[in-house]
């Protein structure tokens, strides 16, 4: 009888220290529709560039800096970031990310077309005040400066027929 | 008595003339260092005002002429008068200038803000601003910062006098005498801080316009001539500095104890009040600058293999300067604790920000994982540390101690030191009389003052800190142990008096130091004695009609203590 109560001790215990160590559950933000992240507005950026920062959630800092990109750029695709000359998202149409979803599956994939457009505005360095430790430390939320390639994204996705060109009402 | 006094004192003597340099803060903001000029003055000083050196940590805004006249000296407080000879030799329009002056067109222009703004800049800063439409205008923006930060410190001397024996109260005895041929001198007098402020006109813009030299408008130039830039008062601190008059104080009291001739060149009142001047102002940096702003660096860890951080010699860091790494935790309003790190590579990184200095190497003393962005912040360490610990041996060395010593500001990693050691010595003199089965130790009440230099070498995580000294030791024998009994009264021996032992020498010796946490330091040591006066009784005892001298001069003392490090 001693020797079933330990064993299921043990077998508890195990499964208890199994469970805690198991990493935070994060969305994938590649296919994420959330916006689990914040973006701020730094500056209008050099020959139609933006600067903004992004607060992204990762398990570790190359999580969150590789998240930040992706996100800068949904960000002006779908959301649109106050203060900044993209208020408006630049895919005004309703349900745009479901109906292009293959593209963007693409666009957005590991590497993908994204990568063009985004750069980081840093020396690699993180702020110390924009790391955060959350959610009991199993998550970080990192900020980092991006600069995104406004102009040429608006073009890319005009080329693609994502959306109309400016230009295509008159 | 009094030799051996002077003596033990003599590596202290070395050191106290040298000024301890704590930096506390990473501050860069920008500093004019005056020295005050009376219709009758009560010392020279002001002679040697352009000779002061502004710290590394600040921008130097040194004038043409770094005096500042005041008017008629007072004896009790000159503040006051000051503060508004400040204003009436208009020292903030002569700052202003410094600041402003552009050495490529020899002209006074707002430009200049740019480059003090990219000095002030991190790598990110420059690079956030590179790729920025307005480019150097946001570096601009720091530069504006720094204008808010202008300091002007004031030397205010009082004394520059001989520090005779009468000083010390008795001219004929021997210590005073020996005091007057290391010569020394003394300086005293207050320093005061003060801040040009600016911050009303910089807030309501009007600052631009008074500053607007561009055009060659000779109204602007009038305007800024005419305009009364005021000081806020932020501290003062008074300073008492001592120095001799000889390169070296205590070689000049050591070699008039031994009547060795001492032919050393005697300093020159330039030399003494120049180095007296700053050794003032470094020792009063803390104190004052205690109440400005931090600088904020603001940047994280950037490597962690190994540690590195974007900090380096533009904000005075030193090798071993202690840094406490802390993150920020959702929900919690105090940063968390995670690891204590030591500068061990320090770059330079004083010109003006690329986006590309050189991060500083650091080492891990004690913690948990360190990751990329987590927060550095420079912890201040002062000179003193203290030990407490236990030596063991045969000598009069053995017993409990307590340790103090100070970092010294000359030689880098070295610190003097004076040790109390009070025991309990024994020594066996069994062998000398019955052999092996009859063990007889004699016991002795002991206490001891040493006085040290050590030196700390870093290898790893171990500290090797090699020392010389010198001590002196007073014992008296309490009792004696045959085998088995403890404390046996002397008089079993037909002594009715106390036997006092005396000894004094040198100690040579190292310890290995293991840091277990941020302050704490626990360390073995092995100390070799070399008496000059060998520990002997004054008398020879005798059991039964057998001599027997009882000498505790063991060569070896083992140690084993505690150290507080840096408070």
């Amino acid at each position: 009888m001693k020797r079933s109560i330990l064993v299921a001790g043990v077998i508890l215990f195990n499964l208890f220290a199994i469970f805690s160590c198991r990493p935070a559950k994060l969305a994938d933000p590649r296919t994420s529709t959330s916006y689990d992240y914040e973006v701020v507005f730094i500056r209008t950026g050099v020959a139609g560039t933006e600067l903004f920062k992004v607060f992204s959630y990762g398990r570790n800092e190359r999580e969150c800096i590789e998240a930040s990109k992706l996100n800068a750029i949904k960000a002006i695709l779908f959301k649109g970031i106050p203060g900044s000359g993209m208020q408006r998202p630049m895919i005004s149409e309703n349900g745009a990310e479901e109906k292009y979803r293959d593209y963007f599956n693409d666009f957005f994939r590991s590497g993908g077309r994204y990568l063009n457009f985004v750069a980081l505005s840093t020396d690699g360095s993180i702020d110390s005040r924009d790391r955060i430790k959350v959610k009991n430390g199993k998550l970080l939320k990192i900020g980092i400066v991006v600069s995104v390639q406004k102009d040429n994204l608006r073009k890319q996705l005009e080329d693609d027929k994502i959306i109309k060109s400016l230009s295509s009402g008159f | 008595m009094k030799r051996l006094t002077l003596l033990i004192l003599a590596p202290l003597l070395c050191f106290s003339s040298q000024a301890q340099t704590v930096k506390n803060k990473n501050l860069r903001n920008s500093i004019s260092m005056l020295v005050t000029k009376y219709t009758s003055n009560p010392t020279s000083a002001y002679y040697y005002a352009n000779e002061l050196t502004v710290p590394s940590m600040f921008d130097d805004n040194s004038l043409n002429d770094n005096t500042l006249f005041v008017g008629d000296y007072s004896i009790t407080d000159n503040s006051s008068q000051i503060e508004a000879a400040l204003q009436r030799n208009k020292m903030g329009q002569q700052i202003l200038k410094t600041i402003l002056y552009n050495a490529r067109t020899n002209q006074y222009t707002k430009e200049v803000m740019f480059e003090r703004g990219a000095y002030t800049a991190t790598d990110n800063d420059y690079k956030i601003a590179m790729d920025s439409k307005k480019k150097e205008y946001v570096l601009k923006d720091m530069g504006v910062w720094l204008m808010k930060n202008i300091y002007v410190e004031v030397v205010d001397c009082k004394q520059f006098i001989d520090l005779k024996a009468e000083t010390y109260g008795d001219y004929t005895n021997e210590y005073a005498n020996v005091l007057n041929s290391a010569q020394q001198k003394l300086l005293t007098g207050t320093i005061y801080l003060y801040k040009l402020d600016i911050d009303e006109i910089l807030e309501d813009q009007s600052f631009w316009n008074l500053i607007d030299f561009e055009n060659n408008n000779n109204e602007v130039q009038k305007a800024f001539d005419n305009y009364n830039f005021k000081f806020k008062k932020i501290n003062s601190v008074p300073f008492n500095i001592t120095e001799s008059k000889t390169a070296s104080g205590a070689l000049s009291v050591i070699s008039e104890l031994l009547k060795v001739d001492n032919t050393q060149p005697l300093k020159t009142d330039k030399q003494l009040l120049t180095s007296m001047l700053n050794k003032a102002t470094e020792k009063s940096h803390a104190i004052l600058c205690s109440s400005l702003p931090n600088f904020s660096i603001g940047q994280g860890v950037f490597d962690v293999h190994p540690i590195r951080i974007k900090v380096g010699k533009k904000e005075s860091l030193k090798a071993n300067n202690l840094y406490e790494i802390t993150e920020i935790v959702e929900g919690s309003e105090k940063e968390q604790h995670v690891a204590w790190i030591r500068a061990k590579k320090v770059s330079e990184n004083r010109f003006v920000s690329k986006g590309k200095s050189t991060p500083s190497t650091f080492y891990k003393v004690s913690g948990g994982s360190i990751k990329k962005g987590m927060t550095a912040s420079y912890v201040p360490q002062k000179g003193y540390e203290v030990s407490v610990g236990y030596n063991e041996g045969s000598s009069l060395l053995s017993g409990t101690f307590v340790e103090l010593t100070y970092l010294g500001g000359g030689i880098p990693k070295t610190r003097v030191g004076v040790r109390g050691i009070f025991g309990n010595a024994k020594t066996d003199v069994s062998e000398n009389i019955f052999g092996v089965r009859d063990k007889i130790f004699f016991n002795v009440s002991n206490v001891n003052i040493e006085t040290f230099i050590n030196h700390t070498i870093k290898i790893g995580f171990i500290r090797l800190i090699p020392k010389v000294g010198f001590y002196y030791s007073m014992g008296r024998i309490k009792n004696y142990d045959e085998k088995g009994k403890t404390g046996l009264p002397m008089s079993d021996w037909g002594v009715t008096e106390d036997i006092k032992l005396k000894s004094w020498g040198f100690t040579t010796g190292a310890g290995v130091g293991l840091n277990l946490g941020k302050n704490l330091q626990l360390t073995f040591r092995y100390d070799y004695l070399s008496p000059l006066d060998p520990p002997t009784s004054s008398r020879t005892l005798t059991y039964f009609a057998i001599p027997i001298d009882p000498i505790f001069n063991a060569k070896g003392v083992y140690g084993v203590g505690l150290t507080v490090l840096g408070f």
